[in-house]
């Protein structure tokens, strides 16, 4: 079945993308499947072994070599590809995760260490909790929270397939779990909020988003995205550094966000380098003028990348928080 | 989540067993018993305590990863496990041809004189799971989301 933009939809679309052949282009890719990309999981093997292994059976690329891990199956377009990719050996053994590209992309932001301590907020299914856990060789720790059991579950079967041991898994609302550990006083060397969003960037894998878009969701989720970085932002070491990111386009949940953190919290933006290229954050969308900092922000777009959309800003922690400093007295 | 940490008498005579029957020589994880006498362990920076204070102020679901279950007769590894100790795995495995792996890793339990007891299996340079023997046949603990699902 072909979806088309809901009016408003595309209207919003086209304001972001006033040039009219950058809009046809990513008009047109929207109605396409994505390329299927996984991620070796280096927890269990080498990306040298594992592409060896695959590409006996399978036209495998490395598309970027400073992150060999990444690897794009050319043979698998449309709706069998995850089947056919869910269903490998190499899968059910947890040598690899089927991910999205533009998905690895706040990981890469966030860049954790071994030994560190994180939060990973809004965790599941957990591709960005196990691909976090390889870079930090199972050591240190990630909280990865979700809010539903039935989530958390699908999260805890991807790290026992991934052979993750450095988790503690828990299942809150985000701003409670927050609000509660910085009472505690857990403070996180680094955090990723991957927020709930109306999810504008997956039209190419998810076309029911296509009927599902409603601006109501996107005002709503705003609202939620900010709450959730004002409470996240609390439980972080001052040098700590978090990574925002969503799978949609719209501003009130993008950049809007951004600027409220400008705004309310001793933050600055760090600049990330990821192999997708990237379009700076808007400063004004309907009437609103934004900080210009958020320009820093990361826009990807599947036309420019051949990729599902995405949006990523990193900030680090100038200085304690002051409302978290009177608490602390 | 019900946490109960291993006690240096358990864990002894768990390392004793693990060194005995696969040649599994050290264990560098924090290891707790939860229900059904499976035997998680973590391998973070935080300590018993700090995990027990978590606990207080959190809805803590999973801890670390499954790695053995107590069996009456002694003890298996967890699917999963055989990989986080797959460089000190030196015994108690039993390598399959192709049509056996075939069944193995759809849920068949395997008809192959072996051992009794729990036994590890590798299929070419792959470990693939952990069974337990009654010396005529393998039965099956492939989890059932880890088996590959026959089409039609």
């Amino acid at each position: 079945m072909v979806y088309e933009m809901k009016p408003l939809f595309e209207e919003r679309m086209r304001a972001l993308l006033p040039n009219e052949l950058d809009f046809e282009e990513f008009n047109k890719i929207v109605h396409e499947r994505p390329r299927s990309f996984i991620r070796c999981n280096t927890l269990k093997i080498s990306a040298e072994e594992l592409f060896e292994r695959l590409g006996k059976r399978w036209k495998v690329h490395q598309p970027f070599s400073e992150y060999p891990e990444i690897m794009w199956v050319e043979d698998f377009y449309g709706e069998d590809a995850p089947g056919v990719l869910g269903n490998a050996i190499e899968h059910l053994l947890g040598y690899y995760y089927v991910q999205e590209i533009s998905s690895m992309m706040s990981v890469l932001a966030l860049r954790p260490e071994p030994g560190e301590f994180v939060l990973d907020l809004c965790a599941s299914p957990g591709s960005k909790t196990t691909q976090m856990a390889a870079m930090m060789k199972n050591t240190g720790t990630i909280i990865a929270n979700d809010i539903k059991l039935d989530r958390v579950k699908i999260l805890a079967a991807n790290l026992e397939r991934c052979g993750v041991s450095n988790v503690i898994a828990t299942r809150s609302d985000g701003v409670g779990l927050c609000e509660r550990m910085r009472k505690a006083r857990y403070r996180f060397d680094k955090i990723l909020l991957d927020a709930p969003c109306s999810g504008e960037g997956t039209l190419r894998s998810s076309p029911k988003t296509f009927k599902m878009w409603n601006v109501k969701v996107v005002e709503k989720m705003g609202r939620e995205q900010k709450k959730l970085f004002a409470n996240a932002i609390k439980c972080l070491k001052v040098g700590g550094e978090i990574v925002y990111s969503t799978c949609t386009h719209s501003p009130e949940e993008d950049e809007a966000i951004v600027d409220f953190a400008l705004k309310n919290f001793p933050v600055e933006i760090e600049k990330i380098n990821l192999p997708l290229k990237c379009r700076p954050g808007v400063t004004s969308w309907r009437n609103k003028e934004f900080d210009k900092n958020v320009e820093k922000s990361c826009r990807i777009y599947p036309q420019d990348n051949d990729s599902e959309g995405f949006f990523v800003t990193k900030f680090r922690l100038k200085e304690e928080i002051k409302d978290v400093q009177e608490e602390m007295k | 989540m019900n946490v109960k940490f291993l006690k240096s008498g358990e864990k002894k005579k768990l390392f004793s067993e693990l060194d005995e029957k696969f040649g599994i020589d050290k264990v560098n994880y924090l290891l707790f018993e939860t229900g059904k006498d499976k035997i998680r362990g973590y391998s973070g920076h935080l300590t018993r305590e700090e995990i027990m204070e978590l606990g207080e102020i959190a809805n803590v679901e999973i801890i670390g990863m499954y790695l053995f279950k107590k069996e009456v007769w002694g003890v298996r590894l967890s699917h999963d496990a055989v990989h986080a100790f797959s460089d000190k795995i030196k015994k108690g495995i039993f390598s399959i041809g192709k049509e056996d792996f075939d069944k193995w890793i759809r849920g068949n339990d395997i008809d192959v004189k072996c051992e009794k007891g729990a036994v590890i299996l590798k299929y070419g340079e792959d470990f693939v799971g952990c069974g337990v023997s009654n010396g005529e046949k393998i039965f099956n603990y492939v989890p059932n989301e880890r088996r590959i699902r026959s089409r039609g």
